[in-house]
């Protein structure tokens, strides 16, 4: 199974903002709720397989998203 | 004692008439099931319903020996909601976002349903009614968790009148469609009900 990571957003408008970018673009993704190991506070992330990370985080580069990333 | 033939019978019919019998007053009685679900069903309904089961293996299925435990039957609610998620629960989803606001509701719902194969108590049943249907059938964000889910073993049920109004019939990815006897027997079954 490939590996997977989380990207985590400063705000919940990125994480809107970076969904739609990638849904565009065909790129799978999943909402998940920010891990607990990462924030306490409630907010959502986006699943990324590691096949297609490289290009996703591309396009929320180019997107102007602020973002971190981490694996799950 | 009264012995009950539940064996071929669809789910929720051995719950519903395992419930008919107790209600009906019956203190101890036989249950004969055929399948592993509704053993597990009525199992779940048992605890729920202060009741003990035995089960012991027949040929081809399984004899489910109900004992309703003793105390009153008004005892029975207040511990209800105690037990909510490891009794029988039922996720009444009517909508694809949570909420109004239509961008935030879809994020919240699918970081919900994404959510669920990994919670430690998961419904025992999710029903899709209305807009609910498009998180069941194709271009759906949530399709691999409701599967996840479905192998789970956890009902996925959608309303076959919102998949036709929708024209969503030919599209459905995961679970069954579902009427509205089926709707009501489930939310009048016995199980919690919680609407998203």
């Amino acid at each position: 199974m490939s590996a997977e990571f989380f990207i985590i957003f400063q705000s919940t408008h990125d994480v809107i903002k970076a969904k739609k970018a990638l849904q565009k673009a065909y790129i799978a993704h999943e909402i998940i709720p920010t891990p607990k190991k990462v924030s306490a506070e409630c907010g959502m992330s986006l699943k990324i397989e590691k096949t297609v990370l490289d290009q996703a985080l591309e396009i929320l580069r180019l997107k102007g998203v602020l973002f971190r990333i981490d694996l799950l | 004692m009264k012995t009950i033939d539940a064996r071929g019978l669809a789910c929720p019919e051995p719950v519903l008439l395992t419930k008919r019998s107790i209600d009906d007053g019956e203190k101890e009685f036989e249950v004969l099931v055929d399948s592993e679900i509704p053993k597990e069903n009525i199992r779940k309904f048992c605890y729920s319903y202060n009741c003990d089961m035995e089960v012991s293996t027949t040929t081809g299925g399984w004899k489910l020996l109900i004992r309703k435990k003793d105390g009153c039957n008004s005892c029975d609610e207040p511990q209800a909601p105690k037990q909510a998620l490891s009794s029988c629960t039922t996720f009444l989803i009517t909508c694809n976002k949570i909420g109004t606001n239509d961008e935030l509701g879809k994020i919240l719902i699918e970081g919900f349903i994404n959510t669920l194969p990994s919670a430690t108590n998961k419904p025992s049943r999710i029903i899709f009614l209305n807009e609910g249907v498009f998180l069941t059938t194709e271009n759906s964000p949530v399709l691999n968790s409701l599967k996840k889910l479905l192998e789970h073993g956890i009902e996925i049920k959608s309303c076959g009148t919102c998949l036709d109004f929708y024209q969503l019939k030919d599209k459905l990815q995961v679970g069954t469609t579902t009427n509205m006897y089926d709707t009501i027997e489930a939310l009048t079954s016995g199980d919690v009900i919680i609407k998203i």
